[in-house]
């Protein structure tokens, strides 16, 4: 039993070091969009630091892209994971894929301002994990 | 030496009591969790009056109210009068079920709408609406995320 407990402790550890790892080298990006009055109002602030998506009015949208690079020799997963209140506004054309070495792909996020939103400022944040691909 | 030999003859009967004991455990633990699984959704059925208790946000229609992922209650509706303007209800339609608020409500059919939506729905007839959110201070109760999981295992 406790060969059992120390197994399952070290599977355990070697677990919570790969999760921080990942959390760590994961691409963390801020997501901003101001909702603002009127008509088919666009204006782009063309930031790198975050994903600006500028001032927008209801019933328009923009989309911004990341850009993802394997630059290692081996496969690797690229899982996408969107939180906040902009999370629930904004579409990504590709998650959960695989890019093999040398390989470059883009991930386009969109955004749509409902009808529904308040003219206010709403983030959200986006975390882009590189895994090693399992064999 | 006396000592030694005692411990030596009550290890084995410790070791199937444990055993015995964890197995109970574990027996009583997933019948509990079979009859949370089981139970729940017929306990909600039968308070709520509803053959639809429980029902996950699938898009983005009712936002900022409901979002994906969300899970929400169904109360039960058996007339007409049961529901009013301003409402979220849930109705029939040959896609499966949609979640809206009602915008008006006329002599043969309802008219609704989702918040995130520019247009209006096609009218619902009485009868194809089969429940309305349960509210909790003005606002529908809802799970966040909970939802996720009917989601998922639907795909």
């Amino acid at each position: 039993m406790a060969k059992v407990k120390i197994v399952l402790l070290g599977i355990g550890v070697v677990a919570a070091i790969f999760a921080i790892v990942q959390f760590i080298n994961a691409a963390k990006y801020e997501m901003v969009v101001n909702v603002v009055e009127g008509e088919n109002v666009l204006g782009l602030n063309p930031t790198t630091e975050r994903l600006d998506f500028g001032d927008l009015s209801r019933n328009n949208g923009i989309a911004r892209q990341i850009s993802i690079e394997n630059g290692g020799g081996m496969d690797i997963f690229v899982a996408a994971f969107k939180f906040g209140e902009l999370a629930s506004l904004v579409k990504l054309d590709r998650n959960f894929f695989v890019l093999k070495p040398g390989e470059e792909a883009q991930i386009s996020l969109e955004v749509s301002i409902p009808p529904s939103a308040e003219t206010r400022k709403y983030d959200g944040r986006i975390w882009v994990f590189r895994l090693p691909k399992p064999i | 030496m006396e000592n030694f030999e005692q411990r030596e003859e009550q290890k084995p009967i410790k070791k199937k009591g444990s055993v015995l004991k964890s197995f109970i455990g574990w027996v009583v633990y997933v019948a509990l969790l079979v009859g949370l699984v089981v139970g729940t959704p017929k306990a909600l059925s039968y308070i709520l009056k509803s053959e639809y208790p429980m029902a996950a946000i699938t898009s983005g229609s009712m936002w900022p109210t409901l979002k994906t992922g969300d899970m929400v209650f169904i109360q039960g509706i058996q007339s007409r009068n049961e529901f009013e303007v301003g409402d979220i209800v849930v109705y029939k339609n040959p896609q499966g079920f949609t979640i809206h608020r009602v915008e008006e409500k006329q002599k043969d059919v309802v008219i609704t709408k989702g918040d995130a939506n520019n247009t209006l729905d096609t009218p619902v007839k009485y009868e194809d609406i089969i429940g309305k959110t349960v509210e909790f201070r003005g606002k529908p109760f809802k799970i966040p995320l909970l939802g996720n999981i009917s989601i998922i295992l639907n795909r």
